[in-house]
C-alpha cells in the first residue's frame, strides 16, 4: 500500500499530536473547566494576553462611545498632525483621528476572525468527517479536491479569489474562509481516522450503529477539543490575512477603517507622518500576538503532558 | 586544522573577487548617465499597439520622432518633414521629408516608410487597430523618394497637430525595414526609430535603458550617453530613492512629499498640466437623470481641501471641461466650481429630494483618487447626500464605466489633455449610449458643435466654438468638472543640465547634459 | 522508490488541471475585459464595439471558455505558455524574468531564518523554563504575530529613513551590480524571515524536547554521558528531521508569501506579476503563473518527502 506522503502525514500528525493528547472525553464537567481555568491563568503571559484581548473586544464593542472623534469625518485643517493631547495617535492624511479609526477598525478585525471561521468550520468539518468515516472513493474524491486547494500557496489563493470576487470586506472574508476549508477538513479527517480506530467506536459499530450516529455521537464530541485548539491558533493568521487583503485594497471600502487599509494609506507618508501606518500596524501586531498567546495557553492548559515537563 | 584554514582562505578570496567585480562594475559608471524613476512599466514599444502609461510616452518620444513637432507655444515645427503645404481646398497635404535620416537599424527614412506608417495607423487590421487619432486622413501616397502626399476625406483643422503626434504616440515613425524583418512580436521589444536615443537594454518591470544615438540627424548639444528608466512602484520608496541619489528625475510624485524632494540639494521642481478630473454622472438613471441633483453635487463639493491635501496646492478648481493649457480656455466663462451650500439645498429641493440621496462612485483604486473621493464624500455628507466609494481595480472600473453601470451611478476619471487636439479631448464627453456612464453627454447641439469643429480653421473662431461647448456642458452639468490637476516633477539640476520639457509636456531629449560632479 | 516517484508525479497532473481550470473559470466570470485594459481610461468611451470585437477575435477571446481552456492546455502540453495580452511578451519570458527574483527572496529568507532559528531552538530546548527559553518564546511569538508589511515599514523607517544605511526599495539584478543587488535584498529578506524564524524556532524546540524525552536519550543520560554529547551526538539528528521538512515546506509556502514584500520594496517578482495579471484579466499570464507556482510548490513538497526518507532510514516509500 502506498504510504501517505511525509509532508501530509507530518502535517496531520503534528496537529493530531498537538491536539489528540488533550482531547477531552465527552463528559467535560464544571470542575474540569475550573481546573483548566486555574492552569490557564496561572501563568503571566496568557493573563496578559487575555486582558489585552478583552480590551480590544471592549474597544470594538464600545467604539461609538469611547472614540474621541468620528472615525470617518475628516477635519481638513488638522491633516497629518503628529500625536498630541487632542489626537492621542495623531491624524491621518485627511485629518481623521487615528485612535478613533483604530477603535472602529477593531470591529473589522474581529469580524474578520468570525466570518471566515464560520465558513471554514461549517464546510470543512463535515467534509473531513465524511471523508474520514466513509473512506473509499468518497474519501479519494474529497481529498483530491482538497489537495488541489492545498497545492497552492494560501495567501496567493486568497488574493486570487478576493481579486476575482471584487473588492469588498465581505468578499475578502469569504475568500479567506473558503481557502481555510481545506486545511480544516484535512485535520478533521485525520482526527476522525484515528478516532474511528478507538475501542468505543469499534464497539458502537459492532452494536450496529449507523455511520451518522457514530459520527455525531461518538467521533465529533471526541475530536472537538482538538479542533478548537487548532482553530484558536489559526485566528491570528486569519486576522493577518484580512489585514493583508485590506492593505492590497481588496478588502474594506473607504472611508471605513480597517487596520490593514490604514497601514496601506499611511505607507505613503512614512517620512512625513509615520504614525498613520505605525499605529494601526502595532494594533494588528498586539491583537494577533495576544490571540496566539491565548492559543498557546489554551494548549498548555489542556495538555498536562507538555505542562509537567 | 589545515582544512579549516584553507576553506577560510577560499572564502576570503571569493569575497575579494566579489568586491573586485563590484568595483569594476561601478567604474563603468563614469559614463554620462542619469536615472529617471517611473511608477509604471513600459509594456511595448511597437507604436501600433496601445499603451496607456506616461513612462511609455516618455520613452517613445526619445526613440521615435513625428513628421512635425509641436513647440512649447503650440506652434508646428519641422521634424522628419522639413516643410509642408496644404492645398487651397485643404484636401491634400504635401510633406517633404528630411534627407539623410537613418533609423537605428541603419535603414533610411523615405516616403515609402512614412506612407506605410500612416496607412498602417489607419488600418484596423494592422497592429491593434486604428489606435491613432489621425482625424480625417483618408490615405497617404509617396510622390517620390522624399515626398509624401496625404489625402483627406474632409478638411481637418486638427491635421497638422495630429501629424505632430499631439494626441498620442501613434503618429511616430517606425522603421518599416526593421518591423518587417523582425515581425511585430520581436519589434515591440527591439524598436527602431530615428530619435536621439535608442534602446540599449530592457528588463520588463525593472529597468529600461536608452543610449545616445550617435548617428542622430538633428542637433544635439547634450552629452548624456545613457538614460535609465527605473521602475519603482511604491511612492514612498521612490521618494527615498531620490533622496539617496539613486534616482535623478522623478515624475508622478506624491504631492505631500514634494517638500522633502525639493530639500534635496540641487533639486529643481516644476509641474505639468494634466487635463481635468471629472465626476461623471450617469444621466440615464436615477438619481442623476434629474439635472438638479447633478447641480446639487457641483454646489456641494468642496474643492479646496483636495487641492491642498491631495495635490499639495498643484491644482486649480475647474471652470468647465476645457483645461487651462488649452487655446480655448477662458478665465471668465463658465465660473469656477464653487461651494455654495444654500444653492445646493435649493437644487436638492427642486429635484424633490431635499434630504439628499445615495449614489455609488466607481474609481480606480489608487490612493490619491480614493483620498479625493473621501474628501468629496465628507463634503456631500453635510447635505445628506451619501456617496459610496467603489474602489475597483482598473478592469472592474472600466467595466463599471462602460458595460455594467449597475456597479455605480458615477465614476471618477481623469481626462488627459491632448494639447493640440481639442477634438480628441472633447470627444470623451459626448455620446448617447445609455450603457456608458463614462461621461456620455447626449445633447444634439454639443454633438453638432463637435462634428463641426474640425472644419473651423480660424483659431479665434475655434476658441469661441469650444467655449460654446464648454458652456453647454457646464449648463447641463453632465459631468462635474472638478479640478485641473498638475503633475509635479523634480530633477537634480546639479547633475543634469539642459533639462527641458517639449511641447508634449514630455522630456526634451536633445539637450541633456550630465554635469561632472 | 522509482514507482513511488512516478506515481507522485503522475498524481500532480489532475491537481494542476483542477487548479488552473478553477482559476480560469473564476477569472472569466469576473467583470472586466482584457481588451479594455489596453486602452487609457479616458479613451474607453470612444472604443467602438467593432474595435473591441476585432481585438477580441485577434486575441482569441471570442471563443467559448472551454475551447479557450482546452486550447491553452494543448499549447501547454506542447511547451507553449502563450503570449501575455497586456504585456505582449511570451509568458515564458515573463516567468523567466520574475521567478528567479521570488525564488531568491524565498531561499535567502529561509536560509537566514534557519541559520538563526535552529541554534536558538536547540538552546531553548536544552534549558526549558530558563530565561533564554522565555525570551526565545516571546520573540518567536512576536515573529508569527507581526504582519510582514508592518515589519517592512518599521525596517524602512529605521534603516532607510532614519539611519540611511540601506535603500528602501527598487531592484537591481545581480548581473548588473552585485553590491547594489545585495544592499537591496537585505531588508526584504529580513522582513520575510521574521515569521519563518518564529515557526522554525518553535518547531526545533518542541522537536528537540520530544527527542530528549525518548528512551535512548534517557539511557544515554543514565550511562552518565555529558549533556553536550547527548544533545549534539544523539538527539540533534533525530530532532532535525521534522525541522528539515518544515523548512522545505516553507520554501514552497513563501513563494506565495512574497507578494506584499514585492509591492512594498518594488521587486519584480512572481507575486506582483500574478496580481497585475489578475487585475488586467491577462489570462495567459495568470494561468502561466498559477501553473508555475503550483508546480514549484508540489515539486518542493516531493523533494521534501524524498529528503525525509533519505535522512530517516526508518521511512521507505514502497509501492
Amino acid at each position: 500500500m502506498l504510504r501517505e506522503s511525509a509532508v501530509d502525514s507530518l502535517r496531520d500528525k503534528q496537529s493530531i499530536a498537538d491536539s489528540a493528547t488533550y482531547a477531552m472525553t465527552g463528559e467535560a464537567t464544571v470542575s474540569a473547566f475550573l481546573l483548566f481555568a486555574r492552569r490557564f491563568f496561572a501563568r503571566p503571559l496568557p493573563r496578559f494576553a487575555f486582558v489585552l484581548l478583552i480590551l480590544v473586544i471592549l474597544g470594538a464593542l464600545f467604539a461609538p462611545i469611547i472614540s474621541p472623534y468620528d472615525p470617518i469625518k475628516p477635519d481638513f485643517s488638522a491633516a497629518r498632525q503628529a500625536p498630541s493631547a487632542a489626537h492621542l495617535l495623531g491624524t491621518d492624511d485627511i485629518g481623521r483621528d487615528v485612535l478613533s479609526r483604530i477603535l472602529y477598525g477593531a470591529r473589522v478585525s474581529l469580524l474578520a476572525a468570525l466570518i471566515p471561521l464560520s465558513i471554514s468550520i461549517s464546510v470543512g468539518i463535515p467534509l473531513g468527517l465524511i471523508s474520514g468515516l466513509l473512506k473509499g472513493w468518497t474519501d479519494d474524491l474529497i481529498m483530491r479536491l482538497l489537495d488541489a486547494l492545498l497545492a497552492f500557496p494560501r495567501i496567493i489563493l486568497i488574493i486570487a479569489i478576493a481579486g476575482i470576487l471584487g473588492p469588498s470586506l465581505l468578499n475578502a472574508l469569504v475568500a479567506i474562509g473558503v481557502v481555510g476549508i481545506a486545511p480544516l477538513a484535512r485535520l478533521t479527517r485525520g482526527l476522525t481516522l484515528s478516532a474511528s480506530e478507538e475501542d468505543y467506536v469499534l464497539a458502537a459499530r459492532a452494536l450496529g450503529s449507523s455511520n451518522w450516529r457514530i459520527m455525531l455521537s461518538h467521533i465529533l464530541p471526541n475530536i472537538t477539543a482538538a479542533i478548537i485548539v487548532t482553530i484558536s491558533l489559526d485566528i491570528g493568521g486569519i486576522i493577518l490575512a484580512e489585514a493583508t487583503l485590506s492593505f492590497l485594497g481588496l478588502g474594506i471600502q473607504p472611508p471605513n477603517p480597517s487596520w490593514g487599509s490604514m497601514v496601506a494609506v499611511g505607507n505613503r507618508y512614512i517620512q512625513t507622518a509615520p504614525w498613520i501606518s505605525l499605529a494601526p500596524g502595532t494594533a494588528i501586531f498586539l491583537t494577533v500576538m495576544s490571540i496566539n498567546l491565548l492559543g498557546d495557553g489554551l494548549r498548555d492548559a489542556l495538555d498536562p503532558y507538555l505542562r509537567n515537563r | 586544522m589545515f582544512n579549516r584554514s584553507s576553506s577560510r582562505m577560499r572564502l576570503l578570496a571569493a569575497l575579494f573577487l566579489l568586491l573586485l567585480l563590484a568595483s569594476s562594475v561601478s567604474a563603468q559608471d563614469a559614463m554620462n548617465e542619469f536615472v529617471v524613476g517611473v511608477s509604471e512599466t513600459v509594456v511595448t514599444l511597437d507604436m501600433s499597439m496601445r499603451s496607456p502609461s506616461l513612462a511609455h510616452k516618455q520613452v517613445s518620444y526619445a526613440i521615435y520622432e513625428p513628421l512635425l513637432r509641436l513647440g512649447t507655444d503650440g506652434s508646428i515645427n519641422p521634424a522628419l518633414a522639413t516643410d509642408w503645404t496644404m492645398s487651397d481646398d485643404k484636401m491634400t497635404i504635401t510633406l517633404n521629408l528630411r534627407e539623410g535620416v537613418a533609423f537605428h537599424d541603419g535603414s533610411p527614412l523615405d516616403a515609402d516608410t512614412v506612407v506605410w506608417n500612416i496607412n498602417g495607423a489607419l488600418d484596423p487590421d494592422f497592429g491593434e487597430g486604428a489606435v491613432a487619432d489621425l482625424g480625417r486622413i483618408e490615405s497617404a501616397v509617396a510622390l517620390d523618394e522624399l515626398t509624401v502626399q496625404i489625402n483627406m476625406s474632409a478638411p481637418d483643422a486638427n491635421i497638422l497637430p495630429a501629424l505632430a503626434a499631439g494626441s498620442d504616440a501613434r503618429a511616430l515613425i517606425m522603421s518599416r525595414a526593421a518591423y518587417e524583418a523582425m515581425g511585430a512580436d520581436e519589434f515591440a521589444f527591439n524598436p527602431s526609430g530615428t530619435g536621439p536615443f535608442k534602446l540599449a537594454s530592457w528588463e520588463p518591470g525593472v529597468e529600461l535603458v536608452l543610449e545616445r544615438n550617435e548617428d542622430y540627424w538633428g542637433e544635439s548639444s547634450g552629452n548624456a550617453d545613457r538614460v535609465s528608466f527605473r521602475v519603482i512602484l511604491d511612492a514612498s520608496a521612490a521618494t527615498l530613492n531620490y533622496q539617496s541619489g539613486d534616482v535623478h528625475v522623478m515624475f508622478s510624485i506624491l504631492a505631500p512629499e514634494l517638500p522633502l524632494l525639493e530639500a534635496v540639494p540641487g533639486t529643481v521642481s516644476g509641474a505639468i498640466p494634466r487635463g481635468v478630473n471629472v465626476l461623471t454622472l450617469n444621466s440615464h438613471r436615477p438619481p442623476f437623470d434629474n439635472i438638479h441633483n447633478r447641480r446639487a453635487i457641483m454646489y456641494a463639493l468642496d474643492v479646496d481641501p483636495v487641492i491642498n491635501l491631495v495635490y499639495g496646492g498643484l491644482a486649480q478648481p475647474a471652470r468647465g471641461i476645457t483645461p487651462p493649457n488649452s487655446f480655448a480656455f477662458s478665465e471668465e466663462s463658465p465660473p469656477r466650481i464653487t461651494r455654495d451650500l444654500d444653492a445646493a439645498r435649493a437644487e436638492l429641493a427642486a429635484a424633490g429630494n431635499p434630504d439628499g440621496f445615495e449614489f455609488t462612485v466607481s474609481v480606480v483604486a489608487q490612493p490619491f483618487r480614493i483620498q479625493v473621493l473621501e474628501i468629496m464624500q465628507a463634503s456631500l455628507a453635510e447635505l445628506g447626500i451619501s456617496l459610496s466609494i467603489q474602489a475597483n481595480e482598473r478592469a472592474r472600473h472600466i467595466a463599471a464605466l462602460r458595460e455594467d453601470p449597475s456597479i455605480a451611478e458615477a465614476g471618477f476619471v481623469q481626462i488627459l489633455a491632448h494639447r493640440s487636439s481639442m477634438e480628441g479631448y472633447l470627444a470623451p464627453f459626448a455620446g448617447c449610449k445609455a450603457t456608458i456612464i463614462m461621461v456620455n453627454y447626449c445633447n444634439d447641439e454639443y454633438e453638432a458643435l463637435l462634428a463641426e469643429l474640425p472644419s473651423i480653421f480660424d483659431s479665434a473662431e475655434r476658441a469661441a466654438h469650444v467655449g460654446r461647448m464648454n458652456d453647454l456642458a457646464w449648463q447641463d452639468m453632465i459631468a462635474v468638472p472638478y479640478l485641473y490637476p498638475e503633475i509635479p516633477y523634480v530633477y537634480r539640476g546639479d547633475i543634469i543640465d539642459g533639462f527641458a520639457l517639449n511641447g508634449y509636456g514630455l522630456l526634451d531629449w536633445t539637450n541633456f547634459t550630465v554635469v561632472d560632479g | 522508490m522509482g514507482r513511488y516517484l512516478l506515481r507522485r508525479i503522475f498524481l500532480m497532473a489532475p491537481t494542476l488541471i483542477i487548479v488552473t481550470f478553477l482559476v480560469f473559470l473564476l477569472l472569466f466570470l469576473s467583470p472586466g475585459d482584457p481588451v479594455l485594459m489596453l486602452v487609457p481610461v479616458d479613451e474607453v468611451a470612444q472604443l467602438t464595439d467593432e474595435d473591441m470585437e476585432r481585438l477580441r477575435a485577434k486575441l482569441g477571446l471570442d471563443r467559448p471558455i472551454y475551447v479557450q481552456y482546452a486550447d491553452w492546455l494543448l499549447q501547454v502540453l506542447q511547451g507553449d505558455l502563450g503570449r501575455s495580452i497586456h504585456q505582449r511578451r511570451p509568458v515564458v519570458d515573463l516567468l523567466a524574468a520574475r521567478f528567479p527574483v521570488t525564488l531568491e527572496l524565498a531561499l535567502l529568507s529561509v536560509l537566514l531564518a534557519s541559520v538563526l532559528a535552529i541554534p536558538i531552538g536547540i538552546y531553548t530546548a536544552v534549558r526549558p523554563g530558563g530565561i533564554g527559553d522565555f525570551i526565545g518564546n516571546i520573540v518567536a511569538l512576536m515573529g508569527v504575530s507581526a504582519p510582514n508589511f508592518w515589519v517592512a515599514l518599521i525596517l524602512i523607517v529605521v534603516f532607510a529613513v532614519q539611519l540611511k544605511w540601506l535603500p528602501a526599495g527598487g531592484f537591481v539584478r545581480i548581473s548588473e551590480d552585485p553590491t547594489r543587488h545585495v544592499e537591496r535584498m537585505i531588508l526584504p529578506v529580513i522582513t520575510l524571515s521574521t515569521a519563518l524564524m518564529a515557526v522554525t524556532m518553535r518547531l526545533t524546540r518542541s522537536s528537540m524536547l520530544e527527542v530528549l524525552n525518548e528512551d535512548y536519550v534517557r539511557t544515554a543520560r543514565s550511562k552518565g554521558l555529558g549533556q553536550r554529547r547527548i544533545v549534539f551526538v544523539h538527539a540533534l539528528k533525530n530532532a532535525l528531521i521534522p525541522v528539515v521538512t518544515t523548512v522545505g515546506l516553507q520554501i514552497g509556502r513563501i513563494l506565495g508569501g512574497t507578494i506584499v514584500i514585492e509591492l512594498i520594496f518594488s521587486f519584480p517578482g512572481m507575486g506582483k506579476l500574478l496580481l497585475d495579471a489578475i487585475f488586467a484579466r491577462d489570462f495567459p499570464v495568470v494561468q502561466g503563473s498559477v501553473l508555475l507556482i503550483t508546480l514549484a510548490f508540489m515539486g518542493i513538497n516531493l523533494l521534501v518527502d524524498l529528503t525525509y526518507a533519505f535522512i530517516d532510514p526508518r521511512i521507505r516509500y514502497a509501492s
